[in-house]
């Protein structure tokens, strides 16, 4: 009761929900929840596709931006390399745990 | 594909960071999952919020330093972050082949430092490179998963505003908000005591036997990450649950509480009434302490928990002696469990990073305040993860309390147990609040006005921090300044005290807030002595210092509290040399023997010595004459050598090493001006009774060693009782004009010649003043 009656908890509660509104009325955050709702919205098949192909994309182009930095300052490429392709075998398989 | 080389480009700039932000992605969302919508909304704002606020902060470390990052590492922000990353960083150089110093190995591999911490830090850099930002995301991450861990225990064991109140604390508690985004090992300590508490609650609250095999897997694989982080690190976690389940067992029932409170009270009887049981925790706690004492002796703001007599000499626990009496340990055990919840108290502040640590400390009060009724509270709700919570903390805590001698280190280490002890208090907060009915309306307001909870933080934030820093300006230890030094005389008690050392001046400190257990340096020289007199008023006795202008330093332990500049000035002018005429005394034959004219020391030097002689006791004598170097003496009483002063009433005895290795003692008779004598012919008339005057013939000499020594080169007329003499002597210039072996010697002054076959008394009858240069 006191809590709920709290002027401070109001006011972060007042403060989240206008958050809540800008992110809600937002275009950018509308057209990547439309993106994600048209991506979950394909076949399991297609959506473990299309990240299988962000991923392999994704390791491609950062082994080639890896290679133009120095290699003291950066990771060990192969490895990180596949780190960043397990994250997305990760991610493609999500659409058949779902 | 544009989203594949976006990732990959920000992979490629910080990796770390993509598979934190991936972890946590599929790791938080568990900790809201089977909430309510209301709570989960609520627990969704407070980790976004404990989120952005440490992004925030990581972000504006990264721009701060952005200026002068390079290829390797900036960002660290204490020197244990700097030494973990560069350790990790060294060793990265040294597996990947790149070029290395001696040094990167020494540090790689070495013992000092090495854990699992250290290990994990030294992989992650390996793989992904200098990652200082993205490793303070990961620590956070880590942190988080700690704090929501617990929050799961809470809120399935307290209530939801026990559970939220303590997440607050937890994740936005100042200190351990700082930790949780540094380099450093703390939040994967705090995930593995997390993890254990969790699974600890779980094994005992859930029937399943395959989530128990799950959590008894995951508490060894927590004690096993944490063993080498901390010393004893797995004796306190392991001992911590222990204790967790004793105090479940405990407070199963009333019958069980009484047994435990009856063994306790037998346990003190048996421990007053048992002498070997009372040396062994005596032993212990004597170990303790010298742990303590190493803490106060180390830079910063130290604090003492035994006799202040305790702490006079600097000294490291391996090589510390102490040994306490029962009534000592119990002094210090009490202190130390004190001094874990009060130090620092508000008015012993010393710096403005303590006095911006404030505020943390009134709100550390209120959660100790708390603790008890939440303690209540929480066994009446969930008995056995109060008790898991309790447990775990309580062996961390006593043993920080008794080891624990600096300020710093103890803030730091007390957020060990905060995050364990937080969501108990939150019950307390939780139960005074629900108690106070009586005293708010159906809102919650107090007199129909302020709702409680926001009085009770207005208040916090009005009323008690003013009333903290004016205590703390009002008892606080006033500030060491040193106003006035002064060289005064040094009196022979000083002298004495000295011990043999040399004392080359004697100061008068003036001032406030001076202490009796300070210690004094003249630069890098530690003084001889401090001795206090009042908080105004100290003496410093200052031993050996090169000559010049240096600084006077007044430490309390290890550290400085105040500075004089160039406030001890050492003459350079050389100090005087004398000839000391004297007898070595005690000695065997053959040392006897050995004695000639050598090089002592630097200040003592044997130039002539006689034949030698035994004395009464079967031993042996040698008289001599040495030139000593005396020591600066600005309060002008004499020579003073190694301490001694030569010109005492009493026969001064000085302590010699031979070159041969003996030591001897040199008793000093007479001393000399080192200055060339002038010699002088005189008529002497002695006066005695007839016989002894029938003995003195041409030749005798005074029985003294120094070529001085007046000798008889006429007889002249004989009377029956006395006689007329010259003699040829070795004057000195005095500031009373010329004198012999001390005396003044003119005509008319008394004079005394005593030779080994007898001593006469008499008068200077004529001096002739011409000079005679040849001293032979």
């Amino acid at each position: 009761m006191i809590i709920e009656n709290s002027g401070v908890i109001a006011l972060v509660d007042g403060a989240s929900r206008r958050v809540e509104s800008v992110l809600e009325t937002s275009r950018a955050v509308a057209a990547a929840r439309a993106a994600a709702r048209d991506f979950t919205a394909l076949p399991r098949r297609e959506q473990s596709r299309c990240w299988l192909l962000m991923t392999v994309v994704a390791v491609v182009t950062y082994a080639a931006v890896a290679s133009a930095l120095p290699p003291r300052s950066t990771a060990i490429v192969p490895l990180a390399g596949v780190i960043l392709g397990a994250i997305g075998c990760a991610c493609a398989a999500l659409p058949f745990r779902q | 594909m544009a989203a594949g080389a976006a990732i990959a480009t920000i992979y490629a700039l910080t990796p770390l960071t993509v598979c934190v932000v991936a972890a946590a992605a599929v790791v938080l969302p568990l900790f809201w999952a089977g909430l309510s919508p209301g709570d989960r909304r609520w627990l969704i704002i407070i980790v976004c919020a404990a989120i952005i606020a440490r992004v925030l902060i990581v972000g504006g470390i990264f721009l701060r330093n952005i200026q002068v990052h390079d290829d390797q590492f900036v960002g660290a922000a204490s020197g244990d972050e700097a030494y973990a990353m560069s350790r990790a960083l060294r060793t990265r150089d040294i597996v990947r082949g790149w070029p290395t110093a001696k040094y990167d190995y020494f540090i790689a591999y070495d013992e000092y430092g090495r854990s699992s911490f250290i290990a994990a830090l030294t992989a992650l850099q390996l793989i992904f490179g200098p990652t200082p930002y993205s490793l303070r995301l990961l620590n956070a991450l880590l942190y988080m998963c700690g704090a929501l861990l617990l929050f799961r225990v809470a809120y399935r064991a307290f209530r939801r505003v026990t559970a939220f109140g303590g997440l607050l604390v937890v994740l936005f508690w100042p200190s351990l908000f700082a930790w949780s985004i540094s380099l450093l090992k703390e939040p994967l300590y705090f995930l593995c005591g997390a993890v254990a508490v969790t699974c600890a609650v779980t094994i005992g609250a859930d029937r399943r036997w395959r989530v128990r095999a799950v959590c008894v897997a995951a508490t060894l694989v927590a004690l096993a990450t944490m063993r080498d982080m901390r010393p004893a690190a797995l004796v306190l976690a392991v001992g911590g649950l222990a204790t967790g389940v004793v105090l479940f067992i405990v407070t199963a029932s009333k019958r069980t509480a009484l047994v435990a409170v009856t063994a306790a009270i037998g346990a003190v009887v048996m421990l007053s009434l048992v002498p070997p049981l009372q040396r062994r925790v005596v032993a212990g706690v004597e170990a303790a302490a010298k742990v303590q004492m190493g803490h106060v002796f180390t830079v910063g703001h130290a604090y003492k928990l035994l006799d202040a007599g305790f702490y006079v000499k600097p000294v490291t626990p391996a090589a510390s002696s102490l040994k306490l009496r029962a009534d000592e340990a119990a002094r210090f055990v009490v202190r130390g469990l004190l001094s874990f919840i009060l130090v620092p108290l508000p008015w012993q502040v010393q710096s403005a990073r303590e006095l911006v640590y404030l505020p943390e400390q009134l709100a550390w009060y209120a959660l100790v305040v708390l603790l008890p009724l939440g303690a209540w509270v929480a066994l009446g709700r969930g008995r056995l993860a109060a008790c898991m919570l309790m447990g775990y903390a309580a062996p961390t805590a006593v043993v920080l309390a008794l080891t624990n001698g600096n300020v710093g280190t103890l803030l730091r280490l007390r957020g060990l147990v905060i995050p364990f002890v937080a969501w108990l208090s939150a019950a307390g907060l939780d139960a005074l609040m629900e108690r106070s009915k009586r005293l708010v309306d159906e809102r919650g307001r107090v007199f129909g006005r302020v709702n409680l909870f926001d009085a009770t933080l207005v208040a916090f934030a009005i009323a008690l921090v003013p009333i903290a820093y004016g205590t703390y300006l009002l008892f606080r230890t006033p500030a060491l300044r040193i106003e006035s030094v002064q060289r005064v005389p040094i009196t022979r008690e000083e002298r004495r005290v000295a011990g043999g050392s040399t004392l080359t001046a004697k100061l008068k400190v003036r001032g406030t807030g001076l202490r009796p257990m300070l210690r004094a340096m003249i630069d890098d020289a530690p003084a001889l002595g401090f001795v206090f007199e009042d908080p105004h008023s100290a003496d410093v006795l200052v031993g050996e210092v090169p000559a010049g202008a240096h600084d006077l330093i007044l430490f309390d332990g290890v550290q400085e509290v105040a500075r004089a500049r160039r406030a001890v000035t050492i003459q350079s002018e050389p100090s005087p040399q004398m000839l000391a005429l004297g007898v070595f005394s005690r000695l065997d034959e053959g040392t006897a023997r050995s004695i000639s004219a050598t090089r002592v020391s630097s200040s003592l030097e044997i130039v002539k010595v006689g034949p030698q002689r035994p004395d009464a006791n079967g031993r042996w004598l040698r008289e001599a004459e040495m030139r000593v170097q005396c020591e600066p003496d600005a309060a002008g009483e004499g020579c003073v050598v190694g301490g001694v002063l030569l010109n005492a009433p009493r026969p001064p005895t000085l302590q010699l090493v031979l070159p041969s290795g003996q030591v001897v003692s040199f008793t000093v008779n007479e001393l000399l001006p080192n200055t060339p004598a002038q010699f002088v012919t005189a008529r002497v008339r002695l006066a005695s009774a007839p016989e002894p005057l029938t003995l003195v013939r041409v030749g005798d000499r005074d029985d003294v060693l120094d070529e001085r020594a007046a000798t008889v080169v006429a007889v002249g007329s004989r009377r029956m009782t006395d006689v007329d003499v010259t003699i040829r002597a070795g004057l000195d210039q005095s500031r009373d004009g010329r004198v012999y072996r001390g005396r003044a010697f003119k005509a008319g002054a008394p004079f005394r010649l005593s030779t080994d076959r007898y001593v006469l008394e008499g008068v200077v009858l004529e001096v002739d003043e011409r000079r005679q240069d040849d001293s032979k």
